[in-house]
């Protein structure tokens, strides 16, 4: 029950968050889907599996922001990062709330 | 058809004058040969590399052949000729190259990585967007659902539709656009 307090909690306050880079409600919609793509995964895969698909999603965030930066696609570089980032602060948490 | 093909068998003087005969009017073999004075096997064979290229047709006339010249190839000229069929050419290999990126990223109906690089990316999520019915609006949740059957990053790819414009979106409704 704990872990989903905190886990609830962290979504809250971090959807509230901005980094103004992107249009406000561009940057909730975008923080939302990572959510919503942790959740659906939580729900089909085991911690093991979880850990490795989130991981495969935050390299791939990764190439995809180290190519749009280098073309110089500022808007979908930060989209790129913001997705990342999500996605590594919900890995983040200590392993047992996972 | 093969470009090379047609100029070679063009590239020759006997079949240049069969060509010639044939530009009269519709002939046999038998009366080709007694025309050029070659026997029929060399007209056979010479007719069998004119039809190869596209150039000549034939028709059964009871036990014999009739050979005639393919107008509508003879009457273009050289210049949208060699741009007809090298666009031709560039299309099969444009097909080539979209399923050999097909083929990469998509194993076993799942897609295994969302590719990186704009020119695959597009054939990847052009592929994927066949599975959208065109006379149909879909919402966002079903958009979703369809995605996440090829891969877990459904808001990526749901986002480069409409970047791509191959899908629209009006108040959180999609629709797949004709390409």
């Amino acid at each position: 029950m704990k872990a989903i307090r905190d886990y609830q909690e962290l979504k809250d306050t971090f959807l509230i968050h901005t980094r103004e880079k992107l249009p406000s409600d561009v940057e909730e919609k975008i923080k939302r889907n990572i959510f919503e793509i942790y959740e659906r995964l939580s729900q089909k895969l085991s911690s093991s599996e979880l850990l490795e698909k989130c991981e495969e999603l935050v390299d791939q965030w990764q190439r995809e922001h180290s190519e749009n930066y280098r073309f110089g696609r500022t808007d979908e570089a930060s989209k790129s990062l913001l997705k990342l980032v999500t996605m590594e602060l919900i890995l983040s948490r200590p392993k047992d709330l996972i | 058809m093969k470009l090379s093909k047609l100029f070679k068998a063009l590239g020759d003087e006997s079949r240049l004058s069969i060509v010639r005969g044939l530009l009269e009017r519709e002939m046999y073999a038998e009366v080709l040969a007694e025309r050029l004075a070659l026997s029929p096997a060399t007209v056979t064979h010479h007719l069998k590399k004119l039809e190869e290229a596209g150039l000549v047709t034939s028709r059964k006339d009871q036990y014999y052949k009739i050979f005639s010249i393919r107008e509508t190839l003879l009457n273009k000229n050289l210049k949208s000729l060699i741009l007809e069929i090298s666009s031709d050419r560039e299309e099969k290999k444009e097909d080539l190259y979209k399923n050999k990126v097909i083929q990469n990223f998509i194993k076993n109906g799942v897609l295994t990585d969302i590719p990186v690089q704009r020119k695959k990316r597009r054939i990847i999520l052009e592929h994927l967007c066949k599975d959208f019915d065109e006379n149909r609006v879909y919402s966002e949740k079903e958009v979703n659902e369809l995605i996440e059957r090829y891969h877990h990053d459904f808001c990526t790819i749901r986002r480069d539709f409409i970047a791509e414009k191959l899908m629209t979106r009006n108040k959180g409704q999609y629709q797949r656009i004709t390409v």
